[in-house]
C-alpha cells in the first residue's frame, strides 16, 4: 500500500525496523571484522596489546599510517599455513559431503514418515544438543582410543586382532565433525523436503517415472535449496573448527582454527592470527557469494 | 453436446466391450471404506464423470485407476488388460492433478516433455510432440516459462498438455477446473469437451460441481459414501433420479412425501399431507400403501389459473420469496407451515410487469409425466 508507505508518521518505526538490524550488524559483525583486519595489518610487538599501532599523529598534524603486510606474506610463503588452509578446506569439504550422504536419507525418511512420527524423530536429531558440545567431543576420545569402546567391540566380535589407531588421526577428526554437524545438515534438508508437494512425486510416477528416477529428476533438484543451506551450515563452521581437531586430531592434522589458536595464545602473534582469520573469512565468503549467485541464477528452485 | 448424440451410446448396447472396467473394487484406509464395492464400465471415447461431495470416494477411485493407490479388493481393467497390480509408472493412463503438480524447476516445454522422456522417445519426436501439444492447447508462446510465472488458467493448460502428451489410453482429471474462477471455468468447460471430442481420448473426470458434470459428461456416476448410487446420462440423472439423494444432489427438487393409495398400469395415485392427491406416471410395480416421495423439478411446475377441487397435482400457497436471476425467477411458495415449494419461471415478460408478487396466493400444478416417484 503506497499511501501507507509514505505516511510521515511511519518514518520513525520504519527507521527502527530497518535501522536496528543494520545497527546490530554494524556493531557485532562489521566492527569486529574491521578490528581484526586492522590488527592483521599491524606489526607484532612486545607490548600491551601485542601489536604496533596502525596509525599515529606526528607533529605538525601529519598522519602516519603503517600498513604491514608481513603477516599475509608469511601465510603466503610459509608452507605450513598453506597446508593448514588447504587441509581445513579439504576436511570441511569431505565432512560436508559425508554429512550430506548420511543426512539426506535421514531427512528424507523423516519428511516422508507418518505425521505422528516426524516430531519424535526430529527430537532424536536435536537431542544431542542438550549435552554440551565439548563433552560430546570428549566422549569420542573414550570411544575411539586404543582400548576404547570401539576397538574393544571390534576385537570382541573378532573383526580385528590389534586395536586400530583412530584417535589422534585425520579419521577421528572426520568422525568428530560429521557427528557434531550432522544435525545442521538434516534440519534444513528436512524443512525443505517436508515442504515438497508429494503430488509432484505422484505426477512423476504417473508420467512413467520409476521411483529412483523420480528421486533424481524431481526430488533431488527441488531439494537443492536445502542441500545448499545444510552444506553451508556444515562447511563454514567446519573450516574454522578448533575444538574437534584439537581434541581428536593428531599433531599432523593441521587446521586453520587450531593454528590461529596457537598463534594467538601460545605465540602471542596477534597480527598473524588476525591475518589468518581474515584469510579464512575471505575463503568462506567468496564461495558463499558464488553459491548464492548460482542459486538465484537458476532460481525458482523451491516450490 | 456429446450427451445428446444418440448414435454414440455404447452403454445401451449389451454387446459393447467396455474400455475401462472397474469390478467390485473396494478400498479401505484402516476401518474407513473410501471406495465400497464399486463396479462400473466406461466405454471408449466417453467423457465420464464421477460426481459427489467431498469425501465420497471419487478421488480415491480416480487414484486407484491411476495406480497411485491399490484396491483392497476387486480388479481394474483398461482396454481388456488387467492393470490392478501395475504400478502407476507402467499404466497406459495419465492424470491431470487437481493442484496441477507442475514441476516448478522445469519450463513448460520440459514439463510437457517429461513423460515422453521416460518413455525413451527420440529427441526429435519428442520435440515434435511437445510442439503439437503446446499448439493444441494454444500455449506455444509459454514454452520457455516456468510454472511460477503462469496464471492459473495457463497452468491448467500446461497440466492438460503434459497429461495428454503421452497419448494415454485414458485420461484422468481430478477437478480439472476447480482452481479456475467462474468465468474461465465456463469457457474452459466447452473447450475441454471440444478437445476431448477432437482427440477422442477417453476421459474420466472427478468433480463436485454438478453443473460441470452435467454439461461436460456423456455419462456420470453419482457417488455417496464410497458407493456409486446412480450411473446415467446427464438427462437420465436429472429427469429420472433413482433416489432422493440423487434428486437432491443434482439441481433443486421438490419432494412431496406420501403413500400410494391407488394404482393402474401407467400411473399411481399418491396421497400427501398437502391434501390434494397426486397422480404420477409410474412403471414400477408399487403396492398400495408403499411410502414414496414425488419428486418434481422447480421448472416443471407452472402457475395454474384455477384451483379446482377434483384436480390432481395441484398445490396452493403463498409466495414467500422471489429470487430474480435475470433469465428466470425462483419463487418459494409456502404450501404448508413446514413446506416450501420451489418454482422456476422463465422471465418471458420483463420482471416489473409480472403479476406474481410477495404474499400473493398462488395455485401451482404439474403434469403426471414431469416428475418421478422415489422409494429410496
Amino acid at each position: 500500500m503506497p499511501s501507507r508507505r509514505h505516511a510521515p508518521g511511519r518514518w520513525g518505526s520504519r527507521l527502527i525496523n530497518i535501522g536496528l538490524p543494520y545497527l546490530w550488524l554494524a556493531v557485532f559483525l562489521l566492527l569486529p571484522i574491521a578490528i581484526v583486519a586492522k590488527i592483521s595489518l599491524s606489526e607484532p610487538a612486545l607490548s600491551q596489546p601485542p601489536y604496533s599501532a596502525l596509525w599515529e599523529w606526528l607533529e605538525q598534524g601529519v598522519l602516519l599510517i603503517r600498513l604491514d603486510l608481513q603477516s599475509y606474506q608469511l601465510i603466503w610463503t610459509d608452507e605450513l599455513y598453506r597446508v593448514a588452509v588447504v587441509n581445513s578446506l579439504q576436511i570441511a569439504l569431505v565432512s560436508t559431503l559425508l554429512c550430506l550422504v548420511i543426512g539426506y536419507p535421514m531427512a528424507y525418511a523423516i519428511a516422508t514418515a507418518p505425521a505422528r512420527w516426524r516430531m519424535p524423530l526430529l527430537m532424536l536429531i536435536i537431542l544431542p544438543f542438550w549435552t554440551s558440545f565439548l563433552i560430546r567431543v570428549y566422549a569420542w576420545i573414550g570411544l575411539l582410543k586404543g582400548n576404547g569402546f570401539l576397538n574393544n567391540m571390534l576385537i570382541w566380535i573378532g573383526l580385528i586382532e590389534e586395536p586400530l589407531t583412530i584417535l589422534y588421526t585425520q579419521t577421528a577428526i572426520y568422525i568428530g565433525i560429521v557427528y557434531s554437524y550432522l544435525p545442521f545438515m538434516i534440519l534444513p534438508l528436512y524443512a525443505n523436503l517436508a515442504r515438497l508437494d508429494p503430488t509432484l512425486r505422484e505426477a512423476a510416477a504417473d508420467l512413467g517415472c520409476r521411483p529412483l528416477r523420480t528421486f533424481l529428476r524431481v526430488t533431488l533438484p527441488l531439494s537443492r535449496p536445502g542441500i545448499v543451506a545444510g552444506s553451508m551450515l556444515v562447511f563454514i563452521p567446519a573450516v574454522g573448527e578448533f575444538v574437534i581437531p584439537d581434541l581428536l586430531g593428531g599433531p599432523e592434522s593441521l587446521m586453520v582454527g587450531r593454528m590461529l589458536w596457537t598463534e594467538f595464545f601460545a605465540n602471542s602473534d596477534w597480527p598473524l592470527a588476525a591475518a589468518l582469520a581474515v584469510v579464512l573469512l575471505l575463503l568462506l565468503v567468496v564461495p558463499f557469494v558464488l553459491m548464492q549467485r548460482w542459486q538465484q541464477g537458476s532460481g525458482d528452485g523451491s516450490p | 453436446m456429446a450427451s445428446d448424440a444418440p448414435a454414440l451410446e455404447p452403454w445401451q448396447d449389451p454387446h459393447a466391450e467396455p474400455y475401462v472396467r472397474i469390478e467390485r473394487v473396494t478400498k479401505t484406509f484402516g476401518d474407513a471404506y473410501a471406495v465400497d464395492d464399486v463396479s462400473l464400465s466406461v466405454f471408449r471415447g466417453e467423457f465420464f464423470s464421477l460426481l459427489g461431495s467431498s469425501g465420497c470416494g471419487k478421488t480415491t477411485l480416480l487414484r486407484l485407476l491411476a495406480g497411485l493407490e491399490y484396491p483392497s479388493s476387486g480388479r481394474l481393467f483398461i482396454d481388456g488388460s488387467d492393470v490392478t497390480d501395475l504400478p502407476a509408472y507402467r499404466r497406459p493412463v495419465n492424470m491431470m492433478f487437481q493442484s496441477y503438480a507442475l514441476f516448478p524447476h522445469m519450463t513448460v516445454a520440459q514439463n510437457v516433455e517429461f513423460g515422453l522422456k521416460q518413455e525413451g522417445m527420440a529427441r526429435r519426436a519428442r520435440a515434435e510432440r511437445v510442439a503439437e501439444m503446446l499448439d493444441l492447447l494454444q500455449i506455444s508462446e509459454l514454452a520457455r516459462r516456468k510454472p511460477d510465472h503462469l496464471s492459473g488458467g495457463q497452468r491448467q493448460r500446461v497440466a492438460l498438455a503434459r497429461s495428454l502428451a503421452k497419448h494415454p489410453k485414458l485420461l484422468l482429471l481430478d477437478e480439472p477446473l476447480g482452481a479456475l474462477d467462474k468465468r474461465l471455468r465456463e469457457t474452459t468447460q466447452f473447450e475441454l469437451v471440444g478437445l476431448q471430442e477432437r482427440i477422442g481420448t477417453t476421459f474420466i473426470m472427478v468433480t463436485h460441481d454438478q453443473e460441470e458434470a452435467m454439461t461436460m459428461s456423456t455419462r456420470l456416476a453419482v457417488m455417496e459414501a464410497g458407493r456409486v448410487v446412480q450411473i446415467d446420462t446427464p438427462t437420465g440423472i436429472y429427469e429420472y433420479p433413482h433416489s432422493r439423494f440423487v434428486a437432491r444432489f443434482i439441481g433443486s427438487v421438490n419432494l412431496f412425501d406420501g403413500k400410494v393409495v391407488e394404482r393402474d398400469d401407467q400411473a399411481v395415485l399418491i396421497e400427501t399431507a398437502l391434501g390434494r392427491p397426486m397422480r404420477m406416471r409410474c412403471l414400477q410395480p408399487l403396492a398400495v400403501g408403499t411410502p414414496v416421495s414425488v419428486a418434481v423439478r422447480p421448472e416443471k411446475i407452472r402457475v395454474c389459473p384455477v384451483y379446482r377441487e377434483e384436480a390432481v397435482n395441484q398445490v396452493r400457497g403463498e409466495v414467500e420469496d422471489i429470487a430474480y436471476l435475470g433469465d428466470v425467477s425462483i419463487f418459494r411458495v409456502r404450501v404448508a407451515p413446514d413446506h416450501l415449494v420451489e418454482m422456476t419461471l422463465a422471465n418471458v415478460q420483463p420482471r416489473t410487469e409480472q403479476a406474481l408478487t410477495w404474499g400473493q396466493a398462488v395455485a401451482m400444478e404439474w403434469s403426471p409425466n414431469s416428475g418421478v416417484i422415489l422409494t429410496e
